[in-house]
């Protein structure tokens, strides 16, 4: 069940989800279903001819994983604003560990609305994105 | 710093694409990020909690520019050097969300081009935006794409 509006509190976690390890199909779904095709994300030959260890993971894939704590928490059509920056590349074999806090609570244009910090690590201090997300819940 | 030449292309919208929103696309898109909701899945789930169909992952705009009709729906071709770009980070904007069925007039273009300081210097920063329009011509949501070039 979706999170009630009343019931938040800034400062309150969002649950967290967990992509057990990136793999290379991962990437190749997430090829086709967005339209990237840029071959650093699928072609390991072209990958490490200029020099790469290996392929690495789409941002957007990983910012599409962050949904899920958004998804669980407030439900699929909470979302208002949701922006990300990409601070670190996600490498296959890497666990994406995707977390969310509540930082604020309000009111606007009849709504009711809440923001939140969201963010994924895929080693312990390795923070491949941070964003932020305006949610409204019932 | 000299003036930047891709400058006459900010604000330029490209032709516009239509873009008709089906079920498949949403469930293969769902189902790459790992999402479970039957609201992305399943048409009476959804229709039970009040949606006229599935409903749209909140980042599949970034994927509706595939569904464009051949030759529409291109962004402006900005002048840079393809090596030494970053993905800085994506911004999505809802106006209300979208739904299999829909049918959304998306349009391109370069919003802005800015700067910030980087570990070897300044970096030009370039948002692209789409945005995706109803048939009433209201706006349904804006992708927010920010690149940055290196020196």
């Amino acid at each position: 069940m979706a999170t009630h509006w009343q019931d938040v509190k800034v400062g309150d976690p969002l649950p967290t989800w967990e992509h057990e390890s990136v793999t290379r199909t991962d990437l190749v779904k997430y090829a086709g279903a967005s339209g990237d095709y840029n071959p650093m994300h699928h072609d390991e030959t072209l990958a490490t001819k200029v020099g790469l260890p290996s392929v690495f993971a789409h941002g957007m894939f990983s910012m599409g994983l962050l949904l899920n704590v958004v998804v669980a928490w407030a439900g699929p059509g909470s979302v208002k604003r949701f922006d990300v920056q990409f601070r670190a590349i996600t490498w296959p074999g890497e666990k994406v560990t995707c977390t969310g806090k509540v930082t604020g609570k309000r009111e606007e244009g009849g709504e009711k609305l809440v923001d939140v910090e969201l963010q994924c690590e895929t080693k312990p201090g390795t923070k491949s994105i941070v964003g932020s997300a305006t949610l409204a819940l019932a | 710093m000299a003036e930047n030449p891709n400058q006459a292309l900010v604000g330029r919208e490209g032709p516009p694409a239509t873009i008709h929103v089906d079920r498949s696309r949403i469930r293969q898109f769902a189902r790459s990020v790992g999402l479970t909701d039957p609201a992305y899945f399943d048409e009476v789930e959804a229709k039970r909690r009040g949606y006229p169909s599935l409903i749209a992952p909140p980042t599949l705009p970034i994927a509706l520019g595939q569904d464009a009709e051949p030759g529409a729906g291109s962004l402006p071709q900005v002048k840079w050097d393809v090596r030494k770009l970053l993905h800085e980070g994506t911004e999505i904007v809802y106006d209300r969300p979208i739904f299999a069925g829909d049918v959304l007039t998306m349009k391109g273009q370069l919003k802005s081009i800015g700067t910030r300081e980087g570990k070897s210097g300044v970096r030009t920063i370039y948002t692209m935006e789409n945005a995706f329009y109803d048939p009433q011509g209201k706006r349904v949501c804006a992708l927010l794409i920010r690149t940055s070039e290196g020196q």
